[in-house]
């Protein structure tokens, strides 16, 4: 399979499915009262139409003005250095989302220790006490904030 | 003159001069670790100042405000992320001059901005506040709405690879600033039933997931086996400012100082837009705009010393009006109730050597800030040693924590996750993140005003042109729009021509 | 070596934190059941109470004036209680976003908060809310909001009457408000012109300080204010008050009377009121603690001295006086209500 494409064709592409989609969950999304033509729709619609008509700009200008890189999809491209690469910053993004799913049932210091030893771990580092800087960190981030602060951490 | 003199003998305590570095030192730490704000520190310092009278009190405080947004750029400078909002300019040139190795220059440039641009804020402060304090009450919703308008401006100089990207991104930015409740209506916008999303996206939360957690994903392709550099403890701080690089400084410095007074005197918007203003305005006079945003010293100087510039000037509309500059401000408006001083035009007269205390004691403040600030840069530039995988989860470690303890709420943790991994994205997509920024500390300012503007005039857009400073504001917008254009015009024309 | 030493103790600090974190952590996140399973009155006999710090829930902004006398009487648990007492501000959705944080908190008694009137019997009209007054009960009043309006001192209007002979000149009063619908002053100034039948916009501004400057700016002809916002400029000449919404009228420092708008013919009152309040379920032996401590900081003279300075009184008020107000306050609305929507 054979792909042509650039940043602006993609950009442009999300961006105005995006601004289509929030254009349409205005009427839904803000129900004012206000009789006026300037009310609390006012600033979204500009926002969003104007998000929708750039995107669509930026679309155009992805498809007829820019260089395009070629991608051929076949089998070898999965195993690819490069492919490679683009799993890993997924993987790390769904640390992140990992996080956001343990962060209330765990509570901080365990999460975080959790978070970091992954990170560490996706890094490679490998010696010992490269681990305990950032752990030891998390655990005075939390006596900071918990004593000094009085930010209790969940 | 009576006045001025008493509070020069109360500044003179031993005590005074001693809680300055205090704050200061607070102020720094608080302001270089992204998600801590100077904001936080005062908050969180005003229970140390109960017991104190309220010239300490006041300058501890002030003096944390001032240290905080200084030390706000040494993580714009070393790791590309901003300490508070007010230094999202600095990323522009900070960060690149740290890869270039000039991690040190920077912060030496970045507090010697912040310095001067602090002590001329401190002098308008001290001799200009009343004659200011009047030109802010005629700021009305037409002019607060021009103002706005002049700040989106900026979107077109700084957004210069591509116009449609940067217009995305402010659309995003004033989309994302209408979630939560309107306050002129009183209708809840994009909660998608959540009721935790009443309350809007907080700016600093937004800041972090932006910033700082977007710029971890962007390393994510690091390999510590090939990407590590080892550098010296002694090469870091050898690379130091050299006196031609001074003597270039020296208008971006007094024109940043400058728009910071202006800007940070008009309630409501605060040294951010001063910076950006700055900046831009920095590269469009400049001789050679195309070494901005590759580590041109310059930028680093007008935007520290901008939003330094700000920092006594959110005190002029705050002490003679009661209106805070910006948020910061706001809180340390509290303090000063706490203490006794209600802001407010009786102010002065009641309490004048109190009063001129503080303003004198806010030079003093500046003046410490720079020999303060020459000890922590020499350690904190050292930062750039550390490897990258112990610096992102530390990192990470702060902003999660930062995030939280802003509001109290499990879910700004999500919120900065989640802005986090779209703004990973969009760089990759090579969306700058400033655009945003500005459409989300511009988008409330402008749409009130609008809406209120267009409430007195009854519907009237003339109100916008017919108002003197209003009317200036958006012919400087256009102005500086039509000129961008022109050039990138030209150049563009060069460029095909060779 | 020194550096080996720190590691190994930061590492040592980390394990016992890691340990007590995850404890607490267990506890906190049960939320609900955790409740009924301890049950709050264990303790209350024990003349100890209270054991750890106490927390004020805050929904509206930092350094707004029901923040700051929050803070300030904070400042003094240390001194009666032995313990602290922290704010924590957890605004937005006109109080809404605190009330409910509050009312997920443990009923021990360790949760305060700071509540007011209107988000009985204004607020439920405007966002659907899930909380009744059942659900709280005050402890003691923090102070009463008395809401004046005023105009421009060049304006020449300086009373109810000239005000509405400007209207019928044919001109539309423009008034500034310290917030959107479903913010008190909002709702009362914009039931007041209503009542009064005269044409009028409003324009919102955030907080009571701006709009009292917009006005001073002369960009709006009206504006609603408390003190301590309008005080000075009323002294000093700039301002003057056209009446309050207080039934008795008002008596301001340096300014003298300032009348009702009942006396003045109108049939519209309200009283503003900002006071702690427990979740009803809190032990009584504990509440009782909670409002003697408010009741003492009351009683000091650097406090009496601090709400004088700002213009204002404490408001000593207990427990059915205030849910009486709330109760009247709620009927008024329903009148005024309809009359802005």
């Amino acid at each position: 399979m054979k792909l042509k494409y650039n940043a602006e064709i993609i950009s442009g592409a999300v961006f105005s499915v995006v601004g289509a989609v929030l254009w349409l969950l205005i009427p839904s999304q803000i129900q004012t009262l206000e009789k006026g033509t300037v009310n609390a729709q006012t600033l979204p619609r500009i926002a969003i139409g104007g998000m929708f008509l750039f995107a669509v700009g930026l679309l155009l200008e992805g498809l007829f003005a820019k260089e395009k890189k070629e991608l051929v999809i076949t089998a070898e491209s999965f195993r690819s250095a490069a492919f490679k690469k683009e799993l890993r910053s997924i993987v790390y993004c769904l640390f992140l989302v990992a996080y956001c799913v343990i962060i209330q049932p765990l509570g901080f210091v365990i999460s975080t220790v959790l978070l970091v030893l992954a990170v560490m771990i996706y890094y490679g580092a490998r010696k010992w006490y490269y681990y305990a800087i950032p752990l030891a960190m998390v655990g005075i981030v939390y006596y900071v904030f918990k004593v000094l602060l009085h930010v209790s951490l969940p | 003159m009576e006045q001025f003199l008493g509070g020069l003998d109360i500044l003179m305590q031993w005590q005074n001069l001693l809680v300055i570095p205090l704050g200061l030192a607070i102020g720094i730490v608080v302001g270089a670790i992204p998600g801590l704000t100077s904001d936080l520190g005062i908050i969180l310092c005003i229970p140390l100042t109960y017991g104190m009278d309220p010239t300490m009190a006041i300058l501890m405080l002030l003096a944390i405000y001032c240290g905080g947004t200084y030390g706000g750029s040494i993580t714009a400078i070393l790791i590309n992320t901003p300490g508070t909002s007010a230094n999202a300019a600095t990323l522009f040139d900070g960060y690149p001059m740290t890869v270039k190795g000039q991690a040190f220059k920077a912060l030496q440039m970045a507090l010697f901005a912040s310095t001067i641009g602090g002590l001329i804020s401190a002098f308008a402060l001290l001799f200009l506040a009343p004659q200011i304090a009047k030109i802010t009450l005629l700021f009305g919703p037409a002019e607060y709405f021009a103002l706005a308008v002049f700040g989106l401006s900026v979107i077109a100089g700084v957004s210069n690879n591509s116009i449609f990207k940067g217009l995305i991104g402010a659309c995003i930015g004033l989309f994302m600033a209408t979630v939560g409740v309107d306050n002129i209506s009183g209708t809840a916008r994009f909660i998608f039933g959540q009721r935790k999303l009443m309350a809007g996206i907080d700016l600093i939360i937004a800041l972090i997931g932006m910033f700082a957690i977007s710029e971890i994903l962007m390393k994510s392709k690091y390999d510590p086996k090939t990407d590590h550099k080892t550098i010296s403890a002694s090469a870091i701080t050898k690379d130091k400012i050299t006196k031609d690089e001074y003597r270039r400084c020296w208008k971006p410095i007094g024109l940043g100082s400058l728009i910071g007074v202006i800007i940070g005197a008009t309630p409501g918007t605060g040294g951010g837009l001063a910076a950006f203003i700055a900046y831009n305005q920095t590269k469009q006079s400049s001789k050679h705009p195309e070494t901005f945003g590759h580590g041109e010293i310059e930028g680093v100087a007008a935007s520290e010393s901008a939003n330094n510039g700000a920092c006594g000037a959110t005190m002029i509309p705050m002490l003679t009006l009661g209106v805070p500059g910006d948020g910061a401000t706001a809180i340390l408006m509290g303090a000063f109730m706490l203490h006794g001083m209600v802001p407010g035009p009786t102010l002065f007269s009641e309490q004048g050597n109190i009063l001129y205390a503080i303003m004198l004691g806010l030079i003093v403040v500046n003046v410490f800030m720079y020999i303060i600030g020459n000890g922590f840069t020499r350690f904190y530039a050292h930062i750039t040693r550390i490897p990258y995988e112990i610096l992102a989860p530390i990192v990470m470690t702060f902003c999660i924590a930062g995030a939280y303890s802003t509001n109290n709420r499990v879910y700004d943790i999500f919120i900065i996750l989640i802005f986090g991994i779209v703004a990973y994205f969009l760089r990759r997509m090579d969306f700058q993140l400033v655009p945003i920024l500005l459409g989300i500390v511009l988008g409330p300012l402008a749409e009130k005003n609008f809406r209120r503007a267009m409430v007195i005039s009854e519907g009237s857009f003339k109100i916008f042109f017919t108002r003197p400073i209003s009317c200036a504001f958006i012919l400087i917008a256009v102005g500086s729009v039509l000129l961008f254009a022109w050039k990138n015009y030209k150049a563009r024309a060069v460029k095909a021509k060779s | 070596m020194k550096k080996l030493m720190s590691l190994a103790l930061a590492f040592l600090m980390v394990l016992s934190l890691a340990a007590c974190g995850g404890g607490s952590g267990g506890s906190d996140s049960s939320g609900q059941p955790a409740q009924s399973a301890q049950p709050s009155g264990g303790s209350s006999s024990d003349s100890k109470w209270p054991e750890k710090e106490i927390k004020i829930i805050q929904p509206w902004s930092l350094g707004g004036g029901p923040d700051v006398i929050t803070r300030q009487i904070a400042s003094y648990s240390d001194k009666f209680l032995g313990v602290p007492m922290i704010v924590e501000n957890h605004t937005g959705g006109s109080g809404t976003i605190g009330m409910n944080d509050f009312l997920e908190a443990a009923d021990d008694g360790y949760t305060l908060f700071c509540c007011n009137g209107p988000l009985f019997s204004l607020t439920p009209s405007f966002i659907s809310v899930d909380y009744t007054i059942d659900d709280i009960n005050p402890l003691v009043g923090i102070r009463i909001t008395e809401f004046v309006i005023l105009t421009q001192a060049s304006s020449g209007i300086t009373d109810i009457q000239g005000l509405i002979d400007y209207a019928n000149a044919g001109n539309t009063v423009k008034y500034a408000t310290t917030g959107g619908p479903g913010n008190d002053s909002f709702t009362m100034i914009s039931a007041l012109f209503a009542t009064l039948g005269i044409a009028s916009e409003a324009v919102p501004y955030d907080g009571g300080q701006e709009a009292i400057n917009a006005l001073v700016g002369g960009h709006v002809d009206v504006a609603i204010g408390s003190p301590p916002t309008y005080r000075d400029y009323v002294i000093n000449g700039e301002l003057n008050c056209l009446g309050t919404f207080i039934p008795e009228g008002l008596d301001v420092d340096g300014i003298g009377h300032i009348p009702s708008f009942k006396d003045q013919g109108i049939d519209i009152e309200f009283t503003g009121m900002d006071y702690f309040a427990v979740r009803s379920t809190v032990d009584a032996e504990k509440q009782e603690i909670l409002r003697d401590f408010v009741l003492k900081v009351y009683a000091e003279p650097d406090f009496q001295k601090f709400m004088a300075d700002m213009g204002m009184a404490a408001w000593e008020a207990d427990s059915s006086e205030i849910l009486g107000m709330v109760a009247s306050q709620t009927e008024a609305m329903a009148k005024y209500i309809p009359l802005v929507q």
